[in-house]
């Protein structure tokens, strides 16, 4: 209650500025996103949602306008950086290495994509939209995975590999259609090879920074410089730092045999992934011309497809049905890619398969624990009666 | 290409730097100088060097991170005015010889700045506000590096620790100092909040406490919600943002403003233990960050046309000089009064007690407090910060007898 006080009172000093400064808005982002996280785990939901709420509010409040989100930018690019660089560095070789999992994300992958290629097929939906489409709807979201992650071993490295997966193809068929198209000249290929081998490099140097970094404060020192660097590149490459940042991570990641130590990785960092989601979410603009027909079919086509690869890859991994279902809704990858494929439709998307998805899973996770415990209900009348 | 070499060449230097120190341990000048950051500053001055044009957004995320920064050293010089600490701890004659000290040398800084007055116009660059530029100095060659550094020097026994050596009253006073100069020299007569103006010495000095207070007050409330969690330290994070961003709307230094809620927040709180403990681990990683993006204001300045080298080396000396000088004296007045005995090393050893971040964050703040035309300056002082730091005096060698 103090904490809702305290940001409330900083919310009704910056409305009263005439122009509010932008650290202002910087800070009152991240107080903001940290008390909506505690007020989603006061009502049993991930903190995430807490943060995307924040974000929503501030989004439809006066206090962000248009000029002052983008203004804002720059701040959240080396935000975004952090977070990519979290999640590329949590999944490692023996991740990877392992089939029971690897075979089980398949086919939490894959189910989506084909149902949704196959939902797609019936509205007059572009070839290649329709990939884009289908390979972003297998992603999920491992950042919602705050309070599954500790309980449920698989889920959090099937949501990893769920989403290199999605990240990789939606990478090769973006890359395919550049080379395709012709938009690809001899001068723009040179310079793409000179930023892969700087990037190369830098990885190595990174790698042997990171290996003689003993000491807490010089490893977050460490990785803020280097997501630091990641925005900077990014603002030069005009690539979105979420995506250079992950990929520098993994690659940082599979550098070493068995990926790098717990403590060596970014800490997760709650007020940068905050900070992060609610200025993405804050961007959203709501006017949205018209819906397209494919759409609802598409959300359908998820929702039944993250549903029907849980259950398939329940076959090889052995996992109950708590291990998959955190992984239906989907996040910031699937949310910044789509941007890029769709982005009229990009906010309604969210608001279905990150937000709506979100909200089901704690009443999902209800029926599911009533009917197993009406299923031993039954066993144990039935071994009474024998 | 010059920013990826620059790195590069940063990156081979920390590879040599901690092969050679695996070896062999760092000299005690050496150690000082890493302890006080310098590796870092001379990184950001490689990487400011090198950058041809400052890029708008680094610009924009480059002045608003060491705006911030700023406010939370000034909250950390605050949380080390706790009154219980300093008299429980502390013996009271430790207490009046380092505020003996305090003023000796606060005073003959003072006269010094006064009779240069037309050198910091005419070769340091400085444009206005001379009396603010004076109470800045002032306070730059107060501060001292707290707690106090102890080194190891090979073939000698470990140091005395000088009585009220740990005493953090140096970066007290400074502070004091800067919060009491600021609102009775500054040049602009009013300053707005919003539309809600606030004239002469005395509306700046209430409305630089009120939000300084506001601010330990939410700092205050975040820690009682959350002792030592990491959502803590990411609520101090976003009330320290927004704090510096109210500063920077109405134009009030955020070193005074933080300063004025650890104040608050030290004397308020009920978790005093755990408040130092995570603002300490906290400036531990955030006092590199600082250092690197300072460095890159002096590497373009040093990279630019007005770099003036002689000036800058004997600006520094000076500063040096002064504070040395100021610092004896003061010692001198409390070995007298006080009947502290000390040897001529351990007073000599007071004296060159080293500058620290406190010193640096001063300078950064009189960037954006004062106008100049170029910045040798806030390079010489920054130099003179580290120049101090080589100043160590060795403990005598063991007897053999």
């Amino acid at each position: 209650m103090r904490l809702l006080c305290i940001t409330l009172g900083i919310g009704i000093a910056i409305w009263h500025l005439p122009s509010p400064p932008l650290m202002a808005l910087v800070g009152f982002l991240i107080t903001a996103s940290v008390v909506g996280a505690r007020l989603g785990n006061h009502v049993k939901l991930p903190g995430v949602i807490g943060m995307i709420a924040a974000g929503f509010a501030m989004g439809f409040s006066p206090l962000i306008t248009p000029e002052s989100h983008a203004g804002l930018q720059p701040f959240a690019d080396i935000a975004m950086a952090w977070v990519g660089f979290y999640f590329g560095t949590s999944l490692s070789r023996p991740f990877l290495a392992n089939s029971r999992l690897l075979a089980g994300s398949l086919c939490l992958y894959i189910s989506p994509v084909l149902i949704t290629v196959f939902a797609l097929v019936f509205f007059r939906v572009p070839l290649l939209h329709t990939l884009q489409l289908a390979i972003l709807s297998g992603i999920s979201a491992p950042v919602f995975l705050e309070r599954a992650e500790h309980t449920l071993r698989d889920t959090w490295p099937l949501s990893l590999l769920v989403a290199t997966m999605g990240l990789f193809l939606y990478l090769l068929i973006d890359m395919g259609d550049a080379i395709g198209g012709n938009r690809i000249s001899l001068d723009l290929a040179a310079k793409i090879a000179l930023g892969v081998l700087i990037g190369l490099v830098g990885i190595e140097l990174s790698h042997h920074w990171l290996r003689r970094i003993r000491t807490p404060t010089g490893q977050f020192t460490s990785w803020f410089a280097l997501s630091f660097l990641i925005a900077l590149a990014s603002w030069h490459l005009d690539v979105q730092p979420l995506i250079l940042a992950w990929g520098a991570g993994l690659a940082l990641s599979c550098r070493t045999k068995r990926g790098p130590r717990p403590r060596a990785r970014p800490p997760k960092a709650e007020a940068l992934i905050g900070f992060a989601l609610a200025h993405y979410v804050s961007g959203f603009d709501w006017h949205i011309p018209s819906i397209p027909p494919h759409f609802f079919a598409l959300v359908a086509a998820v929702v039944l497809g993250k549903i029907a690869g849980g259950l398939l890859s329940r076959r090889f991994t052995a996992q109950p049905v708590q291990a998959w279902l955190p992984l239906l809704p989907q996040g910031l990858f699937a949310i910044v890619c789509f941007e890029v494929v769709s982005p009229a439709t990009a906010p309604l998307y969210f608001a279905c398969t990150g937000v709506g998805l979100s909200l089901l899973h704690p009443l999902v996770n209800f029926v599911v624990k009533k009917i197993k415990n009406g299923r031993l209900r039954a066993r144990t009348h039935r071994t009474q009666a024998v | 290409m010059a920013f990826i070499l620059s790195l590069i060449a940063g990156f081979g230097a920390f590879f040599v730097g901690h092969q050679v120190f695996r070896r062999t341990p760092p000299y005690p000048v050496i150690d000082s100088l890493r302890t006080g950051r310098a590796h870092y500053l001379l990184l950001g001055v490689l990487v400011g060097m090198s950058l041809p044009e400052i890029d708008s957004p680094f610009e924009l995320v480059r002045s608003n991170c060491i705006g911030a920064m700023l406010l939370y050293f000034g909250l950390q010089a605050g949380l080390s005015t706790d009154h219980q600490h300093l008299r429980v701890n502390r013996g009271i004659s430790a207490f009046y010889a380092q505020a003996t000290i305090v003023l000796a040398t606060g005073g003959f800084a003072a006269l010094a700045f006064l009779a240069s007055d037309s050198v910091l116009y005419q070769d340091l660059g400085l444009l206005q506000n001379l009396p603010l530029a004076i109470a800045l100095l002032t306070s730059f060659v107060l501060t001292a590096r707290f707690p106090a550094p102890f080194f190891f020097w090979p073939n000698r026994p470990l140091a005395n620790r000088i009585p009220g050596q740990n005493l953090s009253l140096s970066n007290i006073a400074a502070m004091a100092v800067l919060c009491i100069a600021f609102p009775v020299l500054t040049e602009k007569p009013v300053f707005y909040f919003g539309s809600l103006p606030f004239i002469g010495v005395l509306g700046v000095m209430l409305f630089t406490i009120v939000l300084g207070g506001l601010g330990g007050i939410a700092l205050d409330f975040s820690f009682r919600s959350h002792r030592t969690s990491g959502r803590a330290l990411s609520l101090v994070m976003g009330i320290v943002i927004t704090l510096f961003g109210l500063c920077q709307t109405s134009g009030i230094p955020p070193l005074i403003v933080g300063f004025f809620a650890g104040i608050w927040l030290i004397h308020t709180t009920v978790a005093k233990r755990e408040i130092v403990e995570i603002t300490t681990r906290t400036t531990d990683a955030l006092e590199p960050i600082f250092f690197v993006l300072f460095g890159t204001i002096i590497g373009e300045f040093v990279a630019g046309p007005s770099f003036f080298f002689i000036p800058l080396f004997f600006l520094a000396f000076t500063m040096v000089l002064v504070r040395v000088m100021g610092r004896i004296i003061g010692c001198a007045i409390s070995q007298a009064v006080w009947q502290i005995p000390q040897t001529w090393r351990e007073l000599f050893a007071a004296s060159c007690h080293p500058q620290g971040t406190l010193a640096v964050a001063v300078v950064a703040q009189a960037l954006y407090l004062l106008d100049f035309q170029h910045n040798t300056l806030v390079a010489g002082l920054v130099l003179a910060v580290f120049f101090g730091q080589i100043v160590l005096i060795p403990p005598a060698r063991q007897s053999h007898f």
